[in-house]
Order: structure tokens, then C-alpha cells, then sequence
């Protein structure tokens, strides 16, 4: 196990370093400039723009501006936004809060959601069977954004039950701006954690030891409880470790449409308006929290499963 | 100047462009009507003053502000924010005029000399009283080039500005500059506390740093990306102009839907839409919110991206483009009637003085009209058909796709062909920055404004050789001579009609292209009134009189 971590926290040493090149590359490589947010666009005096430049590097060569970014970041210098002129640390501790209730909340909702909705797929056939399948054959397809507007339509617009935009203060409010944003973000996952759920608790559940058990007269709840989904266990919660990773990235989307003062939603625009040190902090913290989620699932699958070894050579 | 800016419906970013002289829209409530084409709204400068005080309000940008220093506040959501808490030295009214601020009155002793009078009483937030030392050194600011900020180019002919008495500062000019008044009727002209911006240095106007100005609002809390308060300032040297509303909470959002959601809902209370939002409808049947519309500097044009090269290098393929371009089904499509059919850049709304003036001019230009036979006529006479123009635009904003399809169809109704190149927004912006990128186009667009009511304002920046606005290299000695003798002449009279004439010249020669002039839109709470409704709202207090309906 040790071992495994450990190799794991080498590999992630090492994905953290390739996608910052990469990131940093993609943003010098793309046309555009951050002195045309920085001034709204408006056509600086060569003057101003000459001290711009010189004042946030933006003549010295990529490699250059790489290296430099690099060596501060090591040293835990994530370097200071060129728009906002704050530091990188403070801009993202401030945001990532948001996202992390945002993600925690859908995957809440996934989980429970999800698994419950299988459940009874799996163990009512029949009616509610059909309109589970259905309806959850409908919301797979639904993406985030999708989602977003409908659910602002109905709830905010027209019912009026929670609020359309915005983060809120306090524990209550905080829940209630985070509720439809998060149920945006985790409704499609919800529905195909639901019909994973019902298809491999139904599987367990014509098994011959489940079966048996059920045949011998042990309580039916104990039978399904133990039998049935802890087996199914291991399927359920790889494909709700995946889908919580890709939430991730898909909660910028639903930051966005929410007007959340998220990381997801803060990448978009910093990337939008070249802001180099925003988007590479950004991605290092999307990058290492994407490696975590996924190898927890691992780590998750062994605990549940003693047959999956640990980093067993793939 | 011109500015590039964006909001889009899903997107995000920048994408106009605009500029930087100034200019308004004015004209009490009369609309002209139009033949035929989307019903026109009546337009009005001024909501009807608030009656009731109001604890706190939530307004709208298309994106978080990220400066509120006048010298680098060159956007919506740093200009709308930083002239509520700011004032300058002169101030523009809902109509374009201009009058008195933290100035009384703009004295030339000799051409080129400028004697400001300041006014007595006028303190910072923090209680100190404004100084000539405070004037001097705001103006100076703006004057630096290291500096870095957006208008050094509007004070290039202000040699030196000096403190030479208690309530008195004197700028000495290379030339007689007779816009400087109005220079200082926006960003340029604001006073900071001298003392406040030394200790905070660099720092000053973010989010570290915070402001010291004159303001009846002043910052509050601002969380960037969240939002950026401005409180009542209850020592606000002016009693008589003391703001109805506590507290106005600034929100940046960027996504169309979510906008409409949060003003049907109330959970925005207000906002200016500058550009169009395809949830009008939605929005004016609501009952929750009043939609007004007002005068506004704005124009809708075709740059020329090279006045040398390709088909549009000749004057009669301009003219016939121009006389292609359907602006009534452009206004009725993107800004479903809040705007209208522009004769020339300089629209009514940035007509601030000598009305008359304009207004005969104006009616002497030809009224825009679809004319397909004249305009194929003049492409066969230029020997351009089959020639193909390159319009350079962007899908990821709805007013720059509608705009290129309008003008490519165009193109090609009168035997031209036409062809889109679609960038990024960020990409778009580079249209207005860098040469190379419009070698790729013969022509892009722009939404451009001048920063004050005066047309001259904006025509100097495209006319004037160097010009802030000089894209595609228009030379035409005369009409840059009578833009630079409107600047020279004492008399607004005689700076008019200068400013007329030159007017006619570029209406002629096109280097750009004028189409619509978009309406000022403001989307306001019905529980609300007393916005300011003009372009007057980027540059002085449009909130001082907005409350509680009575």
C-alpha cells in the first residue's frame, strides 16, 4: 500500500509538471494578449504598453517565462494575476471553497440519489421499474448546462423556490444558492449511477449465494444489504469515483450559468483574458484534486473488493 | 480609444470595439420613426427620481470589475462603477451636456494656457478637503506614460499642470486645445487623494489598495469575482445630492440566461445592457422589471481594415456596400428595435452642443436605404465584381455573427464575394491591436463610442493621421485639418461646424462604414426609478437620484 501511494504521489509529481508545460504552451501559442482585457481593448500609447509589458514579462521568450513561472511555483509562489493584480494563492483559497461544497454536494447527490433510484429499479419490477428506466434513460443524455437553464426556469423563474444565481451567506443560504447548481451538475451522472445500480443489484440478486440466502429465510433486507450490494458495491462506486472526477472539470460550466464564484467558472474567464499565473494555479489544483479523486477510487475498490491488488502492473 | 469588450451568451469576453474620444445621444424623448422597420421606443435621458431610501440594490456588469482607478478604468465594469464613486473636474449630464464638477469654471487667459477654478468645500471620504495639489497630481497620472494608463493620448497637447493657488491649477498646452474641458468630463478628469494613492503606490484601485475619491458612494466590500459593494457616503460634501440607496452590490455576469433569470426574479435589481440581449422579449413582458431607453454615444460600424488594398481601397465598393447593408432587418433581428439607422458615426446621441448645428447637417446627409441597383451600378463601375472581401468577425458573440451574415449578404447582393473569418473573441480583439491580424481582413467591426458628446471626438480618432482609431490608414489632409482647427477654435460654434464639415468628408469617403446606432438600454426593477438613462452612465453619478418608487 505504501508503495502504491507512493509511486502515485510520483506519478502525479509528474503530471502536475507536464500538464503545466502544456497549459503554459497552449496559452502563448493561442493569439491574443492579456494587455486587451487589461485595457478593455481600447488601443494603448506604445508608452503605456511598453511599461506593461516590461512590468509582466510578456516580451521575454516562453521557455523563459516558463522556467521563471516553474522555479516560483516550487517555492509556493504562484506569482499574481496581471488583471486583478492579487496573488494567485489568495485568488484561488478565496474560490475553490465553492467548488469543493459544489462537488461534494452533487457527489451527495449522486450517491444517495443514485443509488437509491437503482435500488428500486432493481428490487419494485414493474411500473416503477419502467419509469425509472425511462426517465433516467432521458436525464443520462441531459449535459450540465442544459440542466442548468431548465432547472432556472423552473425553480427559480417560475416557482420561485431557490435562488437563480449567486453564492448566498451563511450555512442555510449557502446550501439553498448551491442546490440547483449542484443538482445541474450531478443529474445526468445520478441517472447512470442509477441504472448501473439497477442493473448489477439485479444480477446479484438471481445469483445462486443470494439465491440460497434468500431461500434459507434470511431477512430480505440483511439479504440484499449483504449480499447483493455489497458485490455490486465495486462497479458503483468506480463509476461514481469517475463521475465525481469528471465533475471537476464539468463544474465550470454550472459556475458559470449559476454565476457561482467558483475555481471552474474563474479558470474560464482567466484563460479568456490570457491571465497566465491564474490558469496555471488553477490547473495545478483541478489536476492534482482529478489524481486524488482517482486514486481514492482505487484505493476505495481494494478495500471493497480483497481480490484487486494495489498497483498490480496493468 | 476604442475599446474591445465582450459579453457573450455562453461564451465570455470581449469584443467590441469602441473608443476614446466622447461623445452622447441626447434628445428629450423623440425617436425617429422608422419606415417600415422594427418598432422604435421612445427615448428618455432620465428615469423619474426616486421617492423612498432603499437599503440595498444589485446591479449587473457583463463581467467583475477589475480596477477602479480612473487612470486604467476603461471597460463597462470599471467605468460604471469608478463614476459613481469618482467625480471630475467637469461633469456630463443625462442630455451630454457638460457641466461644472469638482471645477467651477475652465479659463484660457491665452490659447494656450488653461486656468482651472476649483470648488470650494469639496472633501475626500475620509473627511481631508480636496487640494490643488490633489488636482494637479490626478492629472498628472493620467499624463504619465509609465503610468500605464488608457489616456495619455486625449492630454498629448498639455505640456505641464501646476498648482498655482489655493483653488487654482494651471495646465500650459503646445497648441490651443479647446476639447480639454471636455477631457476632463470623464476618467481623465477625476481627483484622487494625492496623499492616499502615494502610500498604496501600484496597489491603488485594486482590490489591496482601494480608492480615495470625492464621491457621494464610497467601496465597501469588493470579494473579486463575487461582488463589489459601494456604500453611501453619509459626508458627502454635496447634502443636496445625497443618494436614495445605502448600498449597490456590483455582480459580474457573464452568461445571457442567467442575466434574465436574475432580473425576472429580482435578484438583480438592475442593469445596462450594452450590448443586445436576446431575451428581450422575455424581459419587457415581465412584470417585474420597466426596460427604458435612452440617447447613447454608441455606434455600430464596418472598419476599413486597409484603405490601400483590396476592393473596399476603392471609394464607390464602399458606397455600394454601404448602400446594400439592410439596417432595418439588422436592428430588428439583434437589437429587436433599440436602435436605429445610422446617417453618419457621429449619431444624435453625441450631439452635447450647438444641436442646430449637427441636427442641419444631419438632415442633409442621405437618409440610409437599401438601393441595389445604384449600389451593383457603382461595383460594375469599379470594375470590383466577382472581387472578394474578407470579413473578419466572431461566432462566439452573437451581435458580431449577425452584423458579418448582414454585410457578407450584402456583399454578395451586389456582386461581390464575400467571405467570413471567424476567430475567438480574445482573437477578435486583436483586429484593433495588431497590423498583421488585419492584413488577414478587408474589413471587421466594431461598436465605438466617444468618450464625450462631441462627434469630433470620435471622427479625430480615425481621421487624424496616428490617431488612436487610425486602422486602416485613411488619409484625407482636409478632413484631419478641420478636425484639428475644431480642437483649436475657442468658439463651440465655429468647433461645430468644423466639425460638420469634416463629418461630411468621412460620410463620403467611408473608411468606415456607419450602421446602427444601438440605443441606451436599461433594465431596471419596477419597485425602482431614477437611473440615469444615457450614455452620461459610464462617465458621471447616474445614481444619485435612483429610489424606491414613491
Amino acid at each position: 500500500m505504501a508503495a502504491y501511494l507512493m509511486r502515485r504521489a510520483l506519478m502525479l509529481a509528474a503530471t502536475l509538471l507536464v500538464s503545466s508545460f502544456v497549459v503554459f504552451a497552449g496559452l502563448s501559442l493561442a493569439p491574443g494578449n492579456p494587455l486587451a482585457t487589461l485595457s478593455g481593448g481600447r488601443s494603448l500609447p506604445p508608452e503605456s504598453v511598453a511599461v506593461l509589458v516590461q512590468r509582466y514579462h510578456l516580451n521575454e521568450p516562453f521557455l523563459v517565462q516558463y522556467v521563471t513561472w516553474l522555479g516560483n511555483a516550487v517555492r509556493g509562489d504562484l506569482g499574481v494575476s496581471i488583471i486583478l493584480r492579487q496573488d494567485v494563492s489568495d485568488l484561488i483559497s478565496s474560490r475553490s471553497g465553492t467548488t469543493i461544497a459544489l462537488i461534494l454536494y452533487a457527489a451527495l447527490i449522486v450517491l444517495v440519489g443514485g443509488v437509491a433510484l437503482g435500488l428500486l429499479a432493481a428490487l419494485r419490477p414493474g411500473i416503477v421499474d419502467a419509469i425509472v428506466v425511462m426517465s433516467t434513460a432521458l436525464v443520462v443524455a441531459v449535459p450540465p448546462f442544459v440542466a442548468a437553464i431548465v432547472l432556472i426556469g423552473v425553480f427559480a423563474v417560475r416557482l420561485r423556490w431557490l435562488p437563480a444565481l449567486g453564492n448566498g451567506t451563511g450555512l442555510w443560504e449557502g446550501m439553498r444558492h448551491l442546490t440547483l447548481p449542484a443538482l445541474a451538475l450531478a443529474a445526468a451522472a445520478t441517472a447512470a449511477v442509477a441504472r448501473v445500480t439497477r442493473t448489477t443489484v439485479r444480477q446479484e440478486m438471481g445469483r445462486e449465494h443470494v439465491q440460497t440466502a434468500i431461500s434459507r429465510g434470511l431477512p430480505y433486507p440483511a439479504v440484499v444489504r449483504r449480499h447483493a450490494l455489497r458485490n455490486a458495491a465495486v462497479p458503483i462506486s468506480t463509476l461514481a469515483g469517475m463521475t465525481v472526477a469528471s465533475m471537476i472539470a464539468l463544474a465550470a460550466v454550472v459556475e458559470r450559468a449559476f454565476s457561482l464564484n467558483g475555481l471552474g467558472a474563474y479558470l474560464v474567464s482567466a484563460a479568456l483574458s490570457k491571465d497566465f499565473a491564474v490558469v496555471q494555479g488553477i490547473s495545478l489544483v483541478l489536476v492534482t484534486a482529478f489524481v486524488l479523486v482517482n486514486t481514492l477510487v482505487d484505493v476505495g475498490a481494494a478495500l471493497l473488493d480483497p481480490r484487486i491488488k494495489l498497483g498490480g502492473r496493468a | 480609444m476604442q475599446r474591445v469588450r465582450t459579453k457573450t451568451v455562453a461564451a465570455t469576453a470581449v469584443a467590441l470595439a469602441m473608443l476614446a474620444a466622447g461623445c452622447y445621444r441626447d434628445n428629450g424623448a423623440a425617436s425617429t420613426p422608422a419606415p417600415g422597420g422594427a418598432p422604435r421606443h421612445d427615448l428618455v435621458t432620465l428615469t423619474p427620481a426616486g421617492a423612498g431610501e432603499v437599503d440595498s440594490v444589485t446591479w449587473a456588469l457583463y463581467r467583475g470589475t477589475t480596477s477602479i482607478d480612473p487612470i486604467t478604468a476603461g471597460d463597462y465594469p470599471e467605468i460604471t462603477v469608478t463614476s459613481l464613486m469618482c467625480e471630475s473636474l467637469f461633469r456630463q449630464s443625462p442630455d451630454g451636456s457638460v457641466e461644472p464638477g469638482l471645477a467651477t469654471r475652465l479659463d484660457f487667459p491665452d490659447p494656450k494656457t488653461a486656468v482651472l477654478t476649483l470648488r470650494d468645500g469639496v472633501k475626500f471620504w475620509d473627511g481631508s478637503p480636496m487640494t490643488a495639489e490633489d488636482v494637479a497630481f490626478s492629472i498628472e497620472r493620467n499624463r504619465d506614460p509609465k503610468g500605464g494608463g488608457y489616456w495619455v493620448p486625449v492630454l498629448d497637447r498639455v505640456t505641464s499642470v501646476e498648482p498655482t493657488g489655493p483653488r487654482q491649477v494651471t495646465l500650459r498646452l503646445k497648441q490651443p486645445d479647446y476639447w480639454l474641458r471636455d477631457v476632463l468630463s470623464y476618467m481623465p478628469g477625476m481627483v484622487v487623494s494625492k496623499r492616499y494613492v502615494q502610500a498604496k503606490g501600484k496597489d491603488y484601485g485594486t482590490v489591496k489598495g482601494g480608492a480615495m475619491c470625492t464621491g457621494s458612494f464610497k467601496l465597501g466590500q469588493w470579494r473579486t469575482g463575487d461582488v463589489l459593494s459601494v456604500v453611501r457616503n453619509d459626508g458627502y460634501w454635496n447634502r443636496a445630492e445625497s443618494p436614495l440607496v445605502r448600498r449597490i452590490d456590483f455582480k459580474g455576469i457573464p452568461d445571457e440566461a442567467t442575466l434574465t433569470a436574475a432580473l425576472l426574479t429580482g435578484e438583480v435589481d438592475g442593469a445596462y445592457l450594452e450590448l443586445p440581449l436576446s431575451t428581450m422579449e422575455q424581459i419587457r413582458a415581465s412584470g417585474t422589471v420597466k426596460v427604458y431607453h435612452g440617447p447613447s454615444y454608441l455606434i455600430d460600424a464596418l472598419i476599413v481594415a486597409d484603405m490601400g488594398r483590396g476592393p473596399l481601397a476603392d471609394p464607390r465598393v464602399r458606397r455600394a456596400l454601404s448602400l446594400a447593408i439592410d439596417r432595418e432587418s439588422y436592428i430588428a433581428t439583434l437589437y429587436k428595435g433599440s436602435a436605429q439607422p445610422a446617417r453618419a458615426l457621429g449619431t444624435p446621441g453625441t450631439w452635447g452642443a450647438e444641436r442646430q448645428v449637427f441636427q442641419a447637417a444631419w438632415d442633409a446627409l442621405p437618409a440610409p436605404r437599401v438601393d441595389l441597383d445604384s449600389a451593383r451600378k457603382l461595383v460594375q463601375e469599379a470594375g470590383a465584381s466577382g472581387k472578394t472581401v474578407r470579413f473578419g468577425m466572431s461566432n462566439e458573440l452573437n451581435k458580431l455573427a449577425t452584423e458579418a451574415n448582414l454585410v457578407k449578404s450584402a456583399a454578395e447582393k451586389i456582386g461581390l464575394k464575400a467571405e467570413l473569418k471567424a476567430v475567438s473573441t480574445d482573437a477578435y480583439s486583436g483586429f484593433f491591436l495588431d497590423p498583421k491580424a488585419r492584413a488577414d481582413v478587408d474589413g471587421f467591426f466594431t461598436t465605438n463610442y466617444p468618450n464625450w458628446a462631441d462627434p469630433g471626438a470620435l471622427y479625430a480618432t480615425l481621421s487624424v493621421p496616428g490617431g488612436p482609431q487610425d486602422y486602416g490608414r485613411y488619409r484625407n489632409p482636409e478632413a484631419a485639418s478641420l478636425l484639428q482647427r475644431a480642437r483649436g477654435s475657442a468658439g463651440a460654434r465655429q468647433r461645430a461646424e468644423a466639425t460638420v464639415a469634416a463629418q461630411a468628408i468621412v460620410t463620403k469617403d467611408l473608411p468606415w462604414i456607419p450602421i446602427a446606432a444601438p440605443d441606451t438600454v436599461l433594465v431596471l426593477n419596477a419597485k425602482l426609478t431614477g437611473a440615469t438613462v444615457s450614455s452620461q452612465h459610464l462617465f458621471a453619478p447616474w445614481a444619485s437620484k435612483l429610489g424606491a418608487v414613491g
